[in-house]
């Protein structure tokens, strides 16, 4: 199964009224104890912090974002540098997103097809395009222990058949995440529950998901 | 607070200074920087971070502009800035004016100096001046003064800032007996004149006549960021001057953001205590401090062949700009033989990323590496002195300024 090598959960308590539950996920760069709240690291550092501080007060993974780490620095001089943890000198846990989320709310020409999310260049105005693919090849490049795949995001508050859409183009991605990703031995892909508000969509979307976790 | 010269090497002197009312325990050693803390904070800097700078000055420099607006707060806490700010292990140093920016000239008057705050500027007369001064409680602190001349200033001007500035001292050491908070702290006088030498003169005999624990030499420049790139040799006869005509037995400090061949030579000239604002100004720019200066070359961390010869390529350019193109994929330390907390651990493409995407800790990791450059020199300084080679140490330094051609011709005119 895709990803059950780099990362294993054990449940170490669970609430006897509620469905909360405490657990130890292994992740190839640290054990992290959840539930947790990840600092954003956004453009591959903690605002004004080290990685140092971050481990005194005990932060077991952080969060990157791959639209703004795939323009700056970039993927390939991620690769260079051998993967954001080494270029940040983190070597505990990361996440990274897919990048369609920012795509998507940064951007003013954000236009979503079947092949993937075109945009204008912010920073040239060129005509690119983000594919499940490219999103993949890039959070391989800056080597995150847990990566999204690329979703069709659709606002929580719409309804109508938009949301059935993006529901059944995001299972779609992710097949298309699944056949690019190159590290599944070091790098865990997260599908992405989708659905809007629906809960009959959800539910469809949950259980058409074939790997064993999945982000909401 | 007592000044006693342990060596003398022509007119640099290696002193130590003992006996500063509340910390008179501990002993400081010239020649010396201060510690750039605006606001009573190292720039960029929390606590736990500043404590991983080696060499830290045990002097904390805090220029009144940014407290100016905290008075009233200041007063009713009334424990004073170094208590405010945490930094009570630190002998407190105030200032009037902040050497790391420019002043904006023009703005002094007869009854009083302008400050900028982050509000626009605030006039303060010498009773002014003084009560912001008790409210602070610093262990030594610049008696009010109009600084505000450089090499364009006409003469007239120049006379004003230096009758001015005695009419300013006597006032506030007349209002010092006053305010006892300041009982235990030493006021330095100051020293302007301009380019005229003769007022010059004037200025240190007449100020040497008041009751004074040392001498800010100061009207040279407006200071800031461009002083960054200002000669020492184009003042060095004024600073003689000057010099003459104070007791040795006190200290003397010359203010603003000097280069380390600069400080050598001011050294040289007799000056005992510097601040820290270049480390800052060049940080603000992006740029990291790459003098060389130790005479044996310490051992290169990965010792290949290529690495040595890059390094000499660094060192001949003593400054290092991380903004540039180049330090993109470049992923060496800034300075392999560093061992400040940046070099140890980030490299110059991160901090070139940092800086690219205008990430705070970019700005933190230049001012670390910095910070330990000018301490560090500041020793090496102390060490020239003691056996009597600073002229070895300049001539190592000027050999690295080549790759600054204006700076190289202006260094060496002295």
């Amino acid at each position: 199964m895709a990803g059950s090598r780099a990362l294993s959960f054990k449940i170490i308590a669970e609430c006897s009224t509620t469905k909360a539950r405490a657990s130890h996920m292994s992740l190839p760069h640290q054990v992290v104890d959840t539930p947790v709240f990840m600092p954003v690291g956004t453009q591959g550092t903690l605002k004004g912090l080290v990685p140092e501080q971050l481990e005194e007060i005990g932060c077991q993974i952080i969060l990157g974002n791959t639209y703004h780490l795939g323009n700056r620095p970039g993927p390939d001089l991620l690769e260079k540098a051998n993967g954001l943890h080494s270029f940040m000198n983190w070597n505990r846990a990361l996440l990274t997103d897919s990048g369609g989320f920012q795509m998507v709310s940064l951007l003013k020409l954000a236009q979503i097809t079947e092949e993937g999310v075109k945009f204008q260049s912010p920073h040239d105005g060129t005509e690119m395009l983000l594919t499940p693919e490219r999103s993949i090849e890039i959070q391989n490049s800056i080597g995150a222990d847990i990566i999204m795949q690329l979703d069709d995001v659709v606002h929580s508050t719409t309804t109508g058949p938009r949301v059935e859409e993006a529901m059944y183009r995001s299972i779609r991605w992710l097949d298309r995440c699944l056949e690019a990703h190159k590290r599944s031995h070091d790098q865990n892909l997260f599908p992405i529950v989708q659905g809007g508000l629906n809960p009959e969509l959800r539910k469809i979307c949950a259980i058409d998901l074939p790997l064993t976790w999945w982000f909401v | 607070m007592k000044l006693t010269i342990k060596t003398v090497s022509g007119n640099a002197r290696l002193g130590v200074i003992s006996g500063m009312g509340r910390h008179s325990s501990q002993i400081l050693n010239t020649p010396m920087c201060l510690l750039y803390t605006p606001g009573g904070c190292a720039p960029y800097l929390s606590k736990d971070m500043l404590q991983k700078v080696l060499n830290l000055p045990q002097i904390s420099h805090i220029p009144v502009n940014a407290i100016v607006e905290h008075q009233t707060s200041l007063e009713k806490f009334g424990k004073g800035m170094a208590t405010f700010s945490s930094m009570e292990e630190f002998i407190l140093y105030s200032s009037v004016q902040d050497p790391s920016q420019a002043v904006q000239s023009g703005y002094n008057e007869k009854m009083g100096v302008a400050v900028w705050t982050k509000g626009g500027k605030v006039k303060l007369r010498p009773e002014d001046y003084m009560q912001l001064q008790a409210a602070i409680q610093p262990d030594i602190f610049q008696a009010l003064c109009d600084s505000d001349t450089d090499g364009l200033s006409k003469r007239k001007r120049v006379r004003k800032s230096v009758s001015r500035t005695l009419e300013y001292l006597d006032k506030c050491v007349e209002l010092r007996d006053n305010l006892k908070s300041l009982e235990d702290s030493c006021m330095f006088g100051v020293c302007v004149g301009g380019y005229e030498e003769d007022q010059r003169v004037t200025s240190a005999k007449e100020t040497s006549l008041r009751p004074v624990s040392g001498f800010i030499l100061e009207g040279f420049h407006q200071m800031g960021p461009e002083m960054a790139e200002f000669p020492f040799t184009k003042i060095s006869h004024l600073v003689t001057a000057t010099l003459k005509n104070v007791p040795e037995d006190k200290p003397r400090m010359l203010p603003g953001p000097w280069d380390p061949l600069s400080i050598i030579q001011a050294v040289k000239a007799g000056i005992d205590m510097f601040d820290s604002t270049y480390p800052y100004v060049m940080a603000e720019k992006g740029q990291a401090i790459t003098y060389v200066y130790k005479q044996e070359p310490k051992e290169l961390r990965n010792n290949k062949p290529e690495d040595a010869l890059q390094e000499q390529e660094t060192h001949a350019t003593n400054i290092m700009d991380l903004n540039e193109p180049r330090y993109h994929d470049d992923f060496k330390p800034i300075l392999e033989s560093c061992q400040c907390y940046s070099c140890l651990n980030f490299t110059r493409a991160y901090i070139n990323h940092l800086l690219n995407t205008k990430e705070l800790l970019g700005q933190t990791l230049l001012m670390m590496h910095n910070f330990q450059s000018y301490f560090d020199f500041f020793e090496t300084i102390r060490e020239s002195v003691a056996k009597n080679n600073l002229q070895s140490l300049e001539q190592l330094l000027m050999q690295h300024h080549q790759d600054n051609t204006h700076f190289a011709q202006d260094h060496r005119k002295s």
